[in-house]
């Protein structure tokens, strides 16, 4: 779709024109198109995996487009490295801050690029640190922000929102004029909030452009002079704030035709199996009830850091609950680790297997095998070779894992079926209840109808599953029923006859 | 996108290495019965198993840490302390009983603290060991001064000395014994598959419900044990115990460790090249003691062997990364 709002193409001080960027497996960015007038903050929004990430790394230089080119003030612009980027006046302000926490706000402001003096009768051979100047250019910047802040605090001393104010600062210390927000309020109070919108307005008022990601649609008519929402990686639409309504963005960001790629068997669900009631962890799951049935697929969706993962692990054992019960076939159990978790039947897959799921240099059964070594071993902890090679070999025959045999490292399979050595692992250790986290992650789209099909047999062999997922159609496929989260709560719950992305997105958002 | 990948598992250290690692045993031995030929009598090449019991014995304990990606400074010290302390006890009670069990419960309580710490904390396995190290290290001079413990019982000093069918050194079939039984847990067993897990990415196995920290316990625990044994044999060889016993060993086992083809960097390893390369700084230390070289230059060598065996294996780690890399696009 055009730009409804032409400005003439000189005044622009950023233009991103036609750009591709494909990872193995998947098209991140096809033909995207932004561009960023002098002094307005453009918001761009899309759900999670829109491609808003690999668009701002493209920006900064940490990946380099396939095609496609970017125009800074009229003139051709090729970044090679986020350090080029600062030098050019480009500066992103990540949600996680990049500070190190045990220096100073000066020090981190300056951190790499030092004002500097000629050490006296020393014929500027050598240079020092010219603290005085960086002070009083610090001190300029928080002036021009309308911040005071202690140039001589340790960065790890200070809330979350300041700390925000001097990853700003240390943008504005390049002489920044373009600034990448990446969800600026994710971790912030409504005040906070207000105080940098506040920032924001001063910083537009000096001239700087700012390209303003996040989830949050209130904020972008708050905030906004201008929207983009991307989605699947592709430009879907630019328009004026105050010319869009709140309904006209979610379609944009929804808009998907649902394709029937899932192969979701309907089948008989059975009594409720687990429970979990009142679940906290303090700042991170605020009381989250949930029920699960014998053969149900329970979706689990929201935007990332909604404690999706966090709620998996509390159930597992792996972290411990402030308060709350979960309860196994009606019986208050509790897991004081991961262990005691799968000895009751249930088993967690994670969602970055080369982190969590997998050893990588070992092979496939040996990683199969892992949880449940001790039930495969004869006296003295040997380990029964043939059974190893007995459990290995049926299970890579179930999910037809694509390999010559079970010594074949993982390392050297595809994404896919690495995923399916994770699932046949979980299986393994012969559980009732399954939670799957992202199961479908970095997997091509063979690899990935045919990891849904193996859920839903799964379902279909009675087993209950939870799925965590940041991929709707999956999420709208698969689930029998879904709920939704949103920073540590439950917002919702929603039957499977009432599920579309619109009810999804309006209660995750 | 699999069939191109279609690749053996673990191509890197396999009986290839090892035939290099015997091949390279047998040059030296060769070598040195060139330079002096009294180096081929029997005797003189039994006497290479004798010299090596107490570095062979920690050096398979090691071989187990070394593969978790740690590793223990402290051997050589903990074996010195508990020397000492066996020689203390003996000193006062003249109890051999009492000696030997002071000495091996020292011993195991070293390597408790080392893997206690190491496995309920962050800390390095490096920095907390070279921490211990001169703990043990302090802790026998304090005890001990400059004094010489001897008049062990003859009785004692069998443990070591005998030779089975008139050759054998006894201490040698101790260490075979071991060995064999190293190996069998380290290849077949679920605590070498677990130290392989840890080395390679510890994450992984806590994912899949294994206890890795009791793991990590046990190994340090028994690598002082073996230090405790070893401390024994080297006491029947020498039949005194000062502060100056085990000084250098640390660097004589780590070496053998390293030389047998287990990674510093963890995951991967061979008992059986540990085994091979005990042998090689055995072959080393008795060839250079008949060479009437000192015990510096023994020193230096192996410090060069360690580097060259650590700089190499990095850069066939690395190459064998980069053409993974390249392999998937």
């Amino acid at each position: 779709m055009e730009t409804k709002t032409e400005a003439r193409s000189d005044d622009l001080v950023l233009r991103i024109e036609g750009i591709y960027k494909s990872f193995p497996g998947v098209n991140a960015l096809t033909n995207m198109t932004i561009d960023l007038r002098p002094a307005e903050v453009h918001a761009v929004c899309g759900e999670n995996g829109a491609g808003k990430s690999t668009l701002m790394k493209i920006i900064t230089g940490i990946y380099k487009p396939d095609r496609g080119w970017m125009k800074l003030n009229g003139e051709s612009l090729d970044i090679d490295s986020p350090i080029d980027a600062y030098s050019r006046g480009i500066a992103i302000i990540f949600q996680e801050t990049s500070l190190f926490p045990d220096l100073t706000v000066l020090e981190n402001i300056f951190m790499g690029h030092e004002l500097k003096k000629p050490l006296p009768g020393t014929a500027r051979l050598i240079s020092i640190l010219d603290y005085p100047a960086m002070r009083r250019k610090a001190k300029e910047i928080f002036d021009r922000l309308g911040m005071a802040v202690d140039l001589e605090a340790r960065v790890a001393d200070l809330g979350v929102a300041t700390k925000q104010m001097v990853e700003i600062a240390k943008a504005l210390s390049f002489d920044s004029r373009i600034l990448i927000l990446d969800e600026p309020t994710a971790a912030l109070t409504n005040k906070e909030v207000d105080t940098l919108f506040e920032t924001i307005r001063k910083l537009k008022a000096h001239g700087v452009s700012m390209l303003y990601i996040s989830h949050r649609l209130d904020e972008i008519f708050q905030i906004a002079d201008r929207v983009t929402v991307i989605r699947d990686g592709e430009h879907i639409n630019t328009e004026d704030v105050a010319k869009v309504t709140k309904d006209e963005l979610v379609s944009w960001m929804v808009g998907r035709v649902l394709t029937n790629l899932y192969p979701k068997e309907e089948f008989e669900i059975g009594e409720v199996v687990f429970e979990a009631r009142g679940i906290v962890q303090a700042g991170v799951l605020k009381g989250i009830d949930l029920e699960l049935r014998k053969g149900e697929i329970l979706g689990i969706s929201g935007l990332a850091g909604a404690g999706r993962t966090e709620l998996a692990l509390a159930l597992c054992g792996f972290t411990r609950l402030d308060s709350g019960r979960i309860l196994l076939d009606g019986k208050e159990r509790h897991f004081a680790n991961y262990r005691q978790a799968m000895d009751n039947g249930i088993v967690y897959i994670s969602e970055d297997r080369q982190k969590y799921g997998l050893v990588v240099p070992m092979s496939i059964s040996e990683n199969i095998t892992l949880p449940l070594l001790a039930k495969i071993s004869r006296g003295m902890g040997i380990i029964d070779r043939a059974a190893e090679r007995e459990i290995n070999d049926s299970y890579m025959e179930r999910l037809a894992i694509k390999a010559p045999d079970g010594g074949f490292v993982v390392n050297n399979l595809s994404g896919g079926n690495q995923q399916k050595v994770s699932v046949a692992k979980a299986l393994a250790t012969l559980p009732r209840i399954l939670v799957l986290d992202e199961p479908t992650r970095g997997v091509d789209v063979g690899a990935k109808s045919e990891i849904h099909r193996i859920i839903s047999n799964l379902a279909k062999d009675g087993k209950s599953i939870i799925m965590i997922s940041s991929d709707l159609p999956e999420i709208l496929g698969m689930s029998d029923r879904v709920i939704v989260m949103k920073t540590g709560s439950k917002m919702g719950e929603l039957m499977r006859d009432a599920l579309s992305q619109e009810r999804i997105l309006e209660l995750a958002l | 996108m699999a069939k191109q990948n279609v690749k053996r598992k673990r191509p890197l250290i396999g009986m290839s290495y090892q035939g290099a690692l015997l091949a390279l045993l047998v040059f030296l031995i060769v070598l040195f019965g060139l330079l002096e030929p009294v180096f081929f009598h029997p005797n003189v090449l039994f006497n290479v198993t004798a010299i090596i019991g107490e570095i062979g014995i920690m050096a398979l304990a090691m071989t187990f840490i070394i593969t978790t990606g740690g590793i223990d400074l402290s051997v050589g010290y903990i074996l010195q302390l508990s020397a000492i302390v066996f020689g203390s006890v003996y000193g006062s009670s003249h109890s051999l009983a009492q000696a030997i069990a002071a000495a091996m419960l020292c011993a195991t309580a070293c390597g408790f603290l080392n893997g206690i710490i190491i496995s309920k904390t962050k800390i390095p396995p490096l920095v907390t060991t070279l921490a211990t190290m001169n703990l043990y290290r302090g802790l026998s001079m304090i005890v001990a001064g400059s004094q010489t413990y001897s008049g062990f019982p003859e009785g004692f000093k069998q443990i070591s000395t005998i030779n089975l069918f008139g050759i054998v050194p006894i201490q040698f079939t101790y260490f075979l014994v071991l060995f064999l039984a190293f190996a069998l847990f380290y290849s077949k067993g679920t605590l070498g598959r677990n130290l392989k897990g840890i080395g390679f990415n510890e994450q992984v196995l806590v994912f899949s419900g294994i206890n890795t920290k009791r793991s990590l316990l046990f190994i340090y625990t028994l690598c002082g044990f073996m230090c405790g044994l070893g401390a024994l044999i080297y006491l029947g060889r020498l039949s005194a115990a000062t502060t100056s016993m085990g000084n250098d060993l640390n660097l004589q086992v780590i070496t053998a460790v390293v030389l047998g083809g287990t990674s510093i960097m963890g995951g991967i390893g061979s008992v059986a090249g540990t085994f091979i390369g005990v042998l090689i700084i055995g072959v080393l230390r008795k060839g250079f003691t008949l060479l009437n070289f000192s015990g510096n230059i023994f020193n230096f060598t192996l410090g060069v062997i360690l580097i060259i065996a650590l700089v190499a294996f990095a850069l066939l780690e690395e190459r064998k990364r980069t053409s993974q890399r390249r392999l998937k696009g």
